[in-house]
Protein backbone atom coordinates (compact mmCIF):
# COMPACT_ATOMS: atom_id res chain seq x y z
CA UNK A 1 0.00 0.00 0.00
CA UNK A 2 1.30 3.47 -0.88
CA UNK A 3 1.68 5.94 1.96
CA UNK A 4 -1.03 8.58 1.90
CA UNK A 5 1.14 11.43 3.20
CA UNK A 6 0.23 14.02 5.80
CA UNK A 7 -3.14 15.75 5.87
CA UNK A 8 -1.87 18.98 7.44
CA UNK A 9 -4.17 18.63 10.47
CA UNK A 10 -3.84 17.19 13.95
CA UNK A 11 -2.19 19.87 16.06
CA UNK A 12 -5.46 21.80 16.38
CA UNK A 13 -7.26 18.78 17.84
CA UNK A 14 -4.35 18.14 20.20
CA UNK A 15 -4.53 21.76 21.42
CA UNK A 16 -8.30 21.47 21.94
CA UNK A 17 -7.73 18.32 23.99
CA UNK A 18 -5.08 19.97 26.20
CA UNK A 19 -6.96 23.26 26.64
CA UNK A 20 -10.25 21.55 27.53
CA UNK A 21 -8.37 19.22 29.89
CA UNK A 22 -7.20 22.26 31.86
CA UNK A 23 -10.75 23.67 31.93
CA UNK A 24 -12.09 20.32 33.16
CA UNK A 25 -9.31 19.93 35.74
CA UNK A 26 -10.27 23.30 37.23
CA UNK A 27 -14.01 23.15 36.56
CA UNK A 28 -14.92 19.60 37.59
CA UNK A 29 -13.96 19.91 41.30
CA UNK A 30 -15.87 23.23 41.35
CA UNK A 31 -18.95 21.65 39.77
CA UNK A 32 -18.82 18.67 42.15
CA UNK A 33 -18.29 20.95 45.14
CA UNK A 34 -21.10 23.33 44.17
CA UNK A 35 -23.63 20.61 43.51
CA UNK A 36 -22.65 18.65 46.64
CA UNK A 37 -23.04 21.61 48.99
CA UNK A 38 -26.25 23.03 47.50
CA UNK A 39 -28.97 20.67 48.69
CA UNK A 40 -32.62 21.29 47.89
CA UNK A 41 -34.48 22.79 44.93
CA UNK A 42 -34.05 26.46 45.88
CA UNK A 43 -30.29 26.14 46.32
CA UNK A 44 -29.90 24.25 43.03
CA UNK A 45 -32.09 26.78 41.22
CA UNK A 46 -29.85 29.59 42.51
CA UNK A 47 -26.90 27.89 40.82
CA UNK A 48 -28.50 28.11 37.37
CA UNK A 49 -30.81 31.09 37.33
CA UNK A 50 -28.47 34.03 36.65
CA UNK A 51 -27.63 34.61 32.96
CA UNK A 52 -23.87 34.66 33.71
CA UNK A 53 -24.26 31.32 35.57
CA UNK A 54 -26.01 29.86 32.53
CA UNK A 55 -23.15 31.09 30.32
CA UNK A 56 -20.54 29.55 32.64
CA UNK A 57 -22.38 26.21 32.76
CA UNK A 58 -22.59 26.21 28.97
CA UNK A 59 -18.88 27.05 28.65
CA UNK A 60 -18.02 24.17 30.99
CA UNK A 61 -20.31 21.88 29.01
CA UNK A 62 -18.73 22.98 25.72
CA UNK A 63 -15.27 22.13 27.11
CA UNK A 64 -16.52 18.73 28.30
CA UNK A 65 -18.13 17.92 24.95
CA UNK A 66 -15.11 19.14 22.94
CA UNK A 67 -12.88 16.93 25.11
CA UNK A 68 -15.25 14.02 24.56
CA UNK A 69 -15.17 14.70 20.79
CA UNK A 70 -11.37 14.46 20.70
CA UNK A 71 -11.52 11.25 22.76
CA UNK A 72 -14.13 9.66 20.50
CA UNK A 73 -12.15 10.81 17.47
CA UNK A 74 -9.11 8.95 18.87
CA UNK A 75 -11.14 5.79 19.41
CA UNK A 76 -12.55 5.95 15.87
CA UNK A 77 -9.16 6.61 14.24
CA UNK A 78 -7.50 3.85 16.28
CA UNK A 79 -10.04 1.08 15.90
CA UNK A 80 -12.38 1.76 12.98
CA UNK A 81 -10.61 1.14 9.69
CA UNK A 82 -13.22 1.14 6.87
CA UNK A 83 -13.81 4.70 5.61
CA UNK A 84 -17.57 4.27 5.77
CA UNK A 85 -17.33 3.18 9.40
CA UNK A 86 -15.17 6.19 10.23
CA UNK A 87 -17.60 8.59 8.59
CA UNK A 88 -20.52 6.96 10.38
CA UNK A 89 -18.67 7.02 13.70
CA UNK A 90 -17.82 10.70 13.33
CA UNK A 91 -21.34 11.57 12.27
CA UNK A 92 -22.89 9.70 15.22
CA UNK A 93 -20.43 11.24 17.68
CA UNK A 94 -20.99 14.76 16.32
CA UNK A 95 -24.77 14.34 16.33
CA UNK A 96 -24.78 12.86 19.85
CA UNK A 97 -22.53 15.50 21.38
CA UNK A 98 -24.26 18.41 19.62
CA UNK A 99 -27.60 16.97 20.73
CA UNK A 100 -26.32 16.85 24.34
CA UNK A 101 -25.26 20.51 24.11
CA UNK A 102 -28.64 21.74 22.89
CA UNK A 103 -30.52 19.50 25.32
CA UNK A 104 -28.61 20.99 28.27
CA UNK A 105 -28.98 24.52 26.85
CA UNK A 106 -32.75 23.95 26.58
CA UNK A 107 -32.92 22.74 30.21
CA UNK A 108 -30.76 25.64 31.44
CA UNK A 109 -32.89 28.26 29.71
CA UNK A 110 -35.93 26.64 31.31
CA UNK A 111 -34.65 27.61 34.77
CA UNK A 112 -36.12 30.98 35.69
CA UNK B 1 16.57 -25.04 30.25
CA UNK B 2 13.06 -25.16 28.87
CA UNK B 3 12.05 -23.10 25.83
CA UNK B 4 8.86 -22.63 23.84
CA UNK B 5 9.72 -21.50 20.33
CA UNK B 6 7.29 -20.12 17.75
CA UNK B 7 7.49 -22.21 14.61
CA UNK B 8 5.86 -21.46 11.30
CA UNK B 9 6.83 -22.43 7.80
CA UNK B 10 4.26 -21.00 5.39
CA UNK B 11 5.31 -23.54 2.74
CA UNK B 12 4.35 -26.56 4.85
CA UNK B 13 2.31 -25.39 7.88
CA UNK B 14 -1.31 -24.31 7.80
CA UNK B 15 -0.88 -22.37 11.04
CA UNK B 16 1.84 -21.44 13.53
CA UNK B 17 2.62 -23.66 16.53
CA UNK B 18 4.71 -23.40 19.70
CA UNK B 19 7.46 -26.01 19.95
CA UNK B 20 8.75 -27.15 23.35
CA UNK B 21 12.52 -27.53 23.47
CA UNK B 22 14.75 -28.65 26.33
CA UNK B 23 18.36 -27.51 26.02
CA UNK B 24 21.30 -28.51 28.16
CA UNK B 25 22.95 -25.10 28.64
CA UNK B 26 24.53 -23.30 31.57
CA UNK B 27 22.76 -19.91 31.78
CA UNK B 28 25.50 -18.05 33.67
CA UNK B 29 27.26 -15.63 31.36
CA UNK B 30 25.25 -16.69 28.32
CA UNK B 31 22.76 -14.76 26.27
CA UNK B 32 19.49 -15.89 24.73
CA UNK B 33 21.07 -15.86 21.26
CA UNK B 34 23.63 -18.46 22.43
CA UNK B 35 20.70 -20.72 23.34
CA UNK B 36 18.89 -20.09 20.05
CA UNK B 37 22.05 -20.90 18.09
CA UNK B 38 22.45 -24.10 20.14
CA UNK B 39 18.81 -25.01 19.42
CA UNK B 40 19.40 -24.36 15.72
CA UNK B 41 22.43 -26.66 15.88
CA UNK B 42 20.05 -29.41 17.09
CA UNK B 43 17.35 -28.56 14.55
CA UNK B 44 18.67 -26.72 11.53
CA UNK B 45 15.15 -25.98 10.25
CA UNK B 46 14.77 -23.21 12.86
CA UNK B 47 15.04 -19.83 11.15
CA UNK B 48 16.26 -16.69 12.90
CA UNK B 49 18.22 -13.57 12.04
CA UNK B 50 21.46 -12.65 13.81
CA UNK B 51 24.72 -11.03 12.93
CA UNK B 52 26.95 -9.05 15.30
CA UNK B 53 26.07 -10.83 18.58
CA UNK B 54 26.75 -7.67 20.57
CA UNK B 55 23.65 -5.46 20.31
CA UNK B 56 24.92 -3.30 17.46
CA UNK B 57 23.30 -4.63 14.29
CA UNK B 58 19.78 -5.04 15.71
CA UNK B 59 18.98 -8.03 13.52
CA UNK B 60 18.06 -10.53 16.27
CA UNK B 61 15.12 -8.65 17.79
CA UNK B 62 12.51 -11.12 19.08
CA UNK B 63 9.65 -11.21 21.53
CA UNK B 64 10.71 -13.05 24.69
CA UNK B 65 8.23 -13.86 27.45
CA UNK B 66 6.00 -11.12 26.02
CA UNK B 67 8.63 -8.39 25.76
CA UNK B 68 10.63 -7.33 22.70
CA UNK B 69 14.39 -7.50 23.09
CA UNK B 70 17.65 -8.26 21.31
CA UNK B 71 18.44 -11.95 21.87
CA UNK B 72 22.19 -11.27 21.86
CA UNK B 73 22.18 -8.95 24.89
CA UNK B 74 19.44 -10.65 26.91
CA UNK B 75 21.03 -12.75 29.69
CA UNK B 76 19.56 -16.26 29.91
CA UNK B 77 19.82 -16.12 33.70
CA UNK B 78 17.28 -13.27 33.84
CA UNK B 79 14.56 -15.13 31.92
CA UNK B 80 11.77 -17.14 33.51
CA UNK B 81 11.27 -20.69 32.21
CA UNK B 82 9.81 -21.87 29.97
CA UNK B 83 11.36 -19.11 27.87
CA UNK B 84 8.79 -18.28 25.23
CA UNK B 85 10.39 -16.89 22.06
CA UNK B 86 8.19 -15.40 19.36
CA UNK B 87 8.81 -13.22 16.31
CA UNK B 88 8.33 -9.45 16.68
CA UNK B 89 4.58 -8.72 16.90
CA UNK B 90 2.73 -6.72 14.27
CA UNK B 91 4.90 -7.72 11.30
CA UNK B 92 4.22 -10.52 8.79
CA UNK B 93 6.13 -13.71 9.63
CA UNK B 94 8.38 -14.94 6.84
CA UNK B 95 9.35 -18.08 8.74
CA UNK B 96 9.75 -19.00 12.45
CA UNK B 97 11.41 -15.99 14.14
CA UNK B 98 12.07 -14.11 10.89
CA UNK B 99 9.67 -11.27 10.11
CA UNK B 100 9.15 -9.12 7.03
CA UNK B 101 10.55 -5.71 8.06
CA UNK B 102 9.23 -3.93 4.95
CA UNK B 103 6.29 -2.12 6.67
CA UNK B 104 8.74 -0.84 9.31
CA UNK B 105 11.31 0.36 6.76
CA UNK B 106 8.60 1.97 4.63
CA UNK B 107 7.55 4.23 7.51
CA UNK B 108 11.19 4.91 8.38
CA UNK B 109 11.85 5.96 4.78
CA UNK B 110 8.79 8.23 4.83
CA UNK B 111 10.44 10.64 7.29
CA UNK B 112 13.33 11.17 4.83
CA UNK B 113 16.05 10.01 7.22
CA UNK B 114 18.86 11.89 5.56
CA UNK B 115 20.36 15.37 5.82
CA UNK B 116 18.78 17.98 3.53
CA UNK B 117 21.17 20.88 2.98
CA UNK B 118 21.00 23.01 -0.13
CA UNK B 119 24.22 24.93 0.52
CA UNK B 120 27.19 24.10 -1.72
CA UNK B 121 29.06 21.11 -0.39
CA UNK B 122 31.99 22.17 1.80
CA UNK B 123 35.49 20.98 1.02
CA UNK B 124 35.75 18.74 4.08
CA UNK B 125 32.59 18.56 6.23
CA UNK B 126 29.62 20.51 7.58
CA UNK B 127 30.76 21.64 11.01
CA UNK B 128 28.72 21.66 14.21
CA UNK B 129 29.48 23.20 17.59
CA UNK B 130 29.79 20.72 20.48
CA UNK B 131 26.39 21.98 21.71
CA UNK B 132 24.74 21.37 18.33
CA UNK B 133 26.29 17.91 18.18
CA UNK B 134 25.02 17.15 21.68
CA UNK B 135 21.45 17.66 20.42
CA UNK B 136 21.81 14.38 18.54
CA UNK B 137 22.69 12.34 21.63
CA UNK B 138 19.96 9.85 22.45
CA UNK B 139 18.86 9.91 18.81
CA UNK B 140 21.74 8.79 16.58
CA UNK B 141 22.23 5.61 18.63
CA UNK B 142 19.07 3.98 17.21
CA UNK B 143 19.97 0.73 15.44
CA UNK B 144 16.56 0.23 13.78
CA UNK B 145 15.95 -3.12 15.44
CA UNK B 146 12.17 -2.39 15.43
CA UNK B 147 11.73 -3.47 19.07
CA UNK B 148 9.99 -0.17 19.87
CA UNK B 149 7.74 0.12 16.84
CA UNK B 150 6.52 -3.47 17.05
CA UNK B 151 5.77 -3.05 20.78
CA UNK B 152 3.53 -0.05 20.08
CA UNK B 153 -0.25 -0.73 20.11
CA UNK B 154 -0.83 2.33 17.90
CA UNK B 155 1.45 0.74 15.31
CA UNK B 156 -0.43 -2.57 15.56
CA UNK B 157 -3.71 -0.74 14.91
CA UNK B 158 -2.49 1.54 12.06
CA UNK B 159 0.81 0.26 10.62
CA UNK B 160 0.08 1.77 7.21
CA UNK B 161 -0.48 5.28 8.54
CA UNK B 162 1.27 5.75 11.90
CA UNK B 163 5.01 6.35 11.46
CA UNK B 164 5.79 4.53 14.71
CA UNK B 165 8.29 5.34 17.46
CA UNK B 166 11.49 4.43 15.58
CA UNK B 167 10.54 6.50 12.53
CA UNK B 168 9.49 9.45 14.69
CA UNK B 169 12.71 9.27 16.74
CA UNK B 170 14.60 9.47 13.45
CA UNK B 171 12.38 12.31 12.25
CA UNK B 172 13.34 14.29 15.36
CA UNK B 173 17.00 13.32 14.86
CA UNK B 174 17.00 15.23 11.55
CA UNK B 175 14.77 18.07 12.79
CA UNK B 176 17.22 18.58 15.67
CA UNK B 177 20.27 18.48 13.39
CA UNK B 178 21.73 22.00 13.00
CA UNK B 179 22.97 21.13 9.48
CA UNK B 180 19.50 20.21 8.19
CA UNK B 181 17.52 22.85 6.29
CA UNK B 182 14.22 21.05 5.76
CA UNK B 183 12.52 21.81 9.07
CA UNK B 184 9.27 23.15 7.56
CA UNK B 185 8.96 20.25 5.12
CA UNK B 186 9.68 17.74 7.90
CA UNK B 187 7.00 19.26 10.13
CA UNK B 188 4.53 19.36 7.20
CA UNK B 189 5.25 15.67 6.63
CA UNK B 190 4.23 14.82 10.21
CA UNK B 191 1.29 17.20 10.72
CA UNK B 192 -1.36 14.51 10.54
CA UNK B 193 -3.81 12.79 12.91
CA UNK B 194 -2.29 9.43 11.95
CA UNK B 195 1.39 9.94 11.14
CA UNK B 196 2.27 11.58 14.48
CA UNK B 197 -0.84 11.96 16.61
CA UNK B 198 -1.62 8.24 16.94
CA UNK B 199 1.01 8.25 19.70
CA UNK B 200 -0.91 8.11 22.98
CA UNK B 201 2.15 8.09 25.22
CA UNK B 202 1.77 4.40 26.10
CA UNK B 203 5.59 4.27 26.32
CA UNK B 204 6.05 0.59 25.44
CA UNK B 205 8.73 1.93 23.09
CA UNK B 206 10.73 3.34 25.99
CA UNK B 207 10.28 0.16 28.04
CA UNK B 208 11.71 -2.13 25.35
CA UNK B 209 14.40 -0.05 23.61
CA UNK B 210 17.61 -2.09 23.96
CA UNK B 211 19.69 1.08 23.59
CA UNK B 212 17.81 2.93 26.34
CA UNK B 213 16.45 5.60 23.99
CA UNK B 214 13.25 7.57 24.51
CA UNK B 215 11.07 7.84 21.38
CA UNK B 216 8.16 9.24 23.43
CA UNK B 217 10.27 12.25 24.41
CA UNK B 218 11.30 12.75 20.77
CA UNK B 219 7.63 12.64 19.71
CA UNK B 220 6.85 15.20 22.42
CA UNK B 221 9.52 17.52 21.02
CA UNK B 222 8.12 17.26 17.49
CA UNK B 223 4.66 18.02 18.88
CA UNK B 224 6.06 21.00 20.76
CA UNK B 225 7.47 22.37 17.49
CA UNK B 226 4.15 21.84 15.71
CA UNK B 227 2.36 23.70 18.50
CA UNK B 228 4.90 26.56 18.42
CA UNK B 229 4.41 26.83 14.68
CA UNK B 230 0.67 26.92 15.12
CA UNK B 231 0.29 29.52 17.89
Amino acid sequence: MKLLGASGAGTGLWLVQRFTAVVLAVGTPLVLGLTAFHAGYAAWRALFVAPWAKALWLAYLAALLAHAWVGLNHVILDYVHPYGGKLLGHALAAAGLTGCFFWVAFILWGVS
Amino acid sequence: MRFRIYRYNPETDTEPRMEDVVLDIEPAGRMLLDALIAIKAQDETLSLRRSCKEGVCGSDAVNVNGKNCLACITPLSELKEPIEVRPLPGLPVVRDLVVDMEPFYRQYKSVKPWLVNREPEPEIERLQSPGERAQLDGLYECILCACCTTACPSWWWNPERFVGPAGLLQAWRFIADSRDEALAERLDNLEDPYRLYRCHGIMNCVAVCPKGLNPTAAIGKIREMLVKRRI
